[in-house]
C-alpha cells in the first residue's frame, strides 16, 4: 500500500485535493518505569537532559503518529494535511501526546 | 586534617575513659569478694557516699550472701555506654551488678539480672533464660509447647545460642525488663553488650522464643551477603559489559511490591492455628514464589534481555540489602556462605528474568512463568525446611539446584543477550 502522505500545511504542492475523509487522529498515554523515573528525579537534581524523559516522550510522539496514519488508511485517505501534535499531562509521569490532521484523498496535478 | 585522625583521636580520647570504668569496676569486685569497703569509696560520688555507707555496703553484701551462698567468682561482665557491668556468682545464683559511671565515679549501683543455680522453681520464661546463660537446653526443654519441641530443637538452639555469643560475647545473666500479653521481655546481658529477647508463654508452656532489638550491629560478617550480591552484579557486568541503573532500581521496587504482598498471606496458617509445621513450611516457600515470580515476570516480559537480566539482578540485590539490614537490625550473623548464597540467589532472579523476556517474545512466556514458580517454590519449601532442621546436605541441595537453575538459564541465554543489537533510541 502507497504510503501516506503527511504535512503540516494546508497543502501538498504537487498534489490537488480531491476529496475530504474527515478528521484522522491517533493518541498514546506513555509512562516510563519507576526504575527511569528514579533516575530521572536524581537528573533533575544535577540538571541537565533528562534523556529518559526525552525518549518516552519522542517514542509516544512516534507512536501517535503511527496511529493517526494508521486511522488516515482506514478512512480511505491517502494523505493527512494540517497535521498537529498536542499534548498533556494525565498523571504523575505520564504523557498523552495526541495527532490530528485532516484526512484527504489526493491525486497528482 | 586527614579523616583518618578522627577514629585515632575518639580511640585515644576513649582510653581514660574506660581505664575511668575498669578501675571502678575493679574497686567494687575487689570490696565484694573481700567485704572491705575501703576499695570502693574512693570510686563513690560524693552522693552515693552518703546512700551507699559502709553499713549499706555490708548489709547488702551479707544478705546476698545469706540468700544465695557463699561468692565463688566474682568477674568484670563488660561495659555499655556509660554502664559497667559485674557478674558475681555465689553458690547458688549468679547476681549481675550494673554500675552507673560518670567521669570514672560510680553514681549508681543496681542489681539487672539474677540467674538462679537451682532448677525448682523456675517459670518457663526463666527456664528459657537459664537454658540460655547456662547453655542448658534440657532445662527450657520441659516447657516446649509441642510445636516449639518440633520447632526449635536443641540443634538450633545451640545455633542460636552460638550467634548470640558470636555476636555480642559471653552470656553474663539476664534481667527482666516488662510483660506484654503473654509476651515476656528479658535483657540478656552479655561481655560486649546486651540483647533484647523475648519468651512467649502460654498455658504454662513456651510458644515462642524470639530475638529482639539489640541496637545497631556492624561487625564486617553482617557485610557477606551484600558482598555477595554486589560481586554477582559485578560478574554480570564484567560479561556483558553494560549496566542498566533503571532496571536494577525497577528490580528493587519489585521485592519491595513482592514483600509487602507476600507477608500478610504467608501468614495465614499462623493467623488461623494451623499447626502442621510441614503445611505451614510449603505453604510458605510456595507463597513467595507464587508472588515473587508473576510480579516478576510482569515487569520484565516486555524487555530487552539485557533489561530484563538486571530486573532481576535489582531484585536479588535488593534481597541482599535486606538481609543485611535484618542482620544490623537484629545482630544476626551471616558466615562466609551467606555470600555465595547471595551470589548464587542474585543469579537464580537474574536468570528468571532473562529468561521471561525471552520465552514471552518467543511464545511460551506462561511456561517458563510455571516452571520458575514450581523451582522458586520447592527452593524456598527446603529453605524454609532448614532452618527447622538445619544440615549440611539440605542446604548444598538448596545450593546445588538454586546453581544448576541459574546456570543453565545464564549458559543458554546470557549470550543471547549480550549480542542483541539494542533498537535506536528516539531522540527526535
Amino acid at each position: 500500500m502507497e504510503d501516506v502522505i503527511v504535512v503540516t500545511t494546508e497543502e501538498v504542492p504537487g498534489y490537488r485535493v480531491v476529496e475530504v475523509k474527515g478528521i484522522a487522529r491517533g493518541g498514546v498515554v506513555r509512562a516510563t518505569h519507576l526504575g527511569r523515573d528514579i533516575i530521572a528525579g536524581f537528573r533533575n537534581l544535577v540538571g541537565g537532559e533528562v534523556r529518559e524523559y526525552t525518549e518516552m516522550m519522542a517514542e509516544a510522539r512516534e507512536i501517535a503518529l503511527q496511529r493517526m496514519i494508521q486511522h488516515a488508511r482506514e478512512m480511505g485517505a491517502n494523505a493527512v494535511v494540517g497535521m498537529r501534535f498536542m499534548t498533556s499531562n494525565v498523571g504523575q509521569r505520564m504523557a498523552e501526546v495526541y495527532a490530528f490532521g485532516t484526512a484527504v484523498v489526493v491525486e497528482r496535478e | 586534617m586527614r579523616l583518618w585522625v578522627l577514629p585515632v583521636l575518639f580511640l585515644l580520647l576513649s582510653i581514660p575513659f574506660v581505664s575511668a570504668q575498669n578501675g571502678a569496676a575493679e574497686a567494687f569486685i575487689k570490696s565484694m569478694s573481700s567485704g572491705d569497703y575501703s576499695y570502693l569509696r574512693p570510686y563513690l560520688s560524693a552522693q552515693m557516699q552518703s546512700a551507699f555507707p559502709e553499713s549499706k555496703f555490708r548489709e547488702l553484701r551479707n544478705s546476698l550472701i545469706e540468700k544465695y551462698g557463699r561468692i565463688t567468682n566474682i568477674s568484670y561482665a563488660g561495659s555499655e555506654g556509660g554502664y559497667a557491668y559485674v557478674k558475681v556468682n555465689f553458690e547458688k545464683a549468679a547476681v549481675t551488678f550494673k554500675l552507673v559511671m560518670e567521669g570514672g565515679k560510680i553514681y549508681g549501683i543496681w542489681i539487672v539480672g539474677v540467674s538462679r543455680s537451682s532448677k525448682s522453681g523456675l517459670t518457663p520464661q526463666e527456664a528459657m533464660m537459664e537454658a540460655l546463660v547456662r547453655d542448658n537446653y534440657s532445662l527450657a526443654e520441659r516447657y516446649f509447647s509441642p510445636l516449639m519441641k518440633k520447632v526449635f530443637t536443641k540443634a538450633l538452639f545451640e545455633r542460636t545460642r552460638g550467634m548470640i555469643i558470636q555476636s555480642c560475647g559471653e552470656i553474663r545473666g539476664y534481667s527482666f525488663e516488662r510483660k506484654e500479653g503473654d509476651v515476656y521481655y528479658y535483657r540478656l546481658l552479655c561481655e560486649k553488650r546486651s540483647v533484647t529477647v523475648t519468651v512467649t508463654v502460654k498455658g504454662g508452656l513456651i510458644e515462642g522464643f524470639h530475638m529482639g532489638f539489640p541496637g545497631f550491629n556492624f561487625a564486617l560478617p553482617v557485610l557477606y551477603p551484600l558482598i555477595g550480591a554486589l560481586l554477582a552484579v559485578l560478574a554480570l557486568w564484567a560479561y556483558l559489559r553494560v549496566i542498566k541503573f533503571a532496571e536494577l532500581l525497577l528490580g528493587m521496587a519489585v521485592l519491595l511490591i513482592s514483600l509487602v504482598v507476600q507477608s500478610p498471606i504467608q501468614a495465614i496458617p499462623q493467623l488461623v492455628g494451623a499447626g502442621n509445621l510441614i503445611f505451614q513450611i510449603v505453604w510458605a516457600g510456595f507463597i513467595a514464589a507464587i508472588v515473587q515470580e508473576p510480579l516478576k515476570y510482569y515487569f520484565s516480559r516486555d524487555k530487552g534481555l539485557k533489561e530484563a537480566l538486571y530486573v532481576g539482578a535489582g531484585f536479588g540485590l535488593a534481597e541482599g540489602i535486606l538481609t543485611l539490614g535484618i542482620a544490623i537490625v537484629f545482630g544476626g550473623m551471616a558466615s562466609p556462605l551467606a555470600m555465595l548464597e547471595r551470589f548464587l540467589v542474585l543469579m537464580f532472579h537474574a536468570s528468571t528474568t532473562l529468561l521471561f523476556a525471552y520465552a514471552y517474545r518467543e511464545g511460551w512466556g506462561g511456561k517458563a512463568l510455571g516452571a520458575m514458580v514450581l523451582i522458586h517454590g520447592v527452593m524456598d519449601s527446603l529453605a524454609a525446611y532448614w532452618k527447622v532442621a538445619p544440615s549440611l546436605g539440605l542446604l548444598a541441595t538448596i545450593y546445588i539446584i538454586t546453581a544448576l537453575t541459574a546456570g543453565i538459564v545464564l549458559f543458554t541465554l546470557i549470550g543471547k543477550a549480550k549480542n542483541e543489537v539494542e533498537e535506536a533510541k528516539i531522540v527526535w
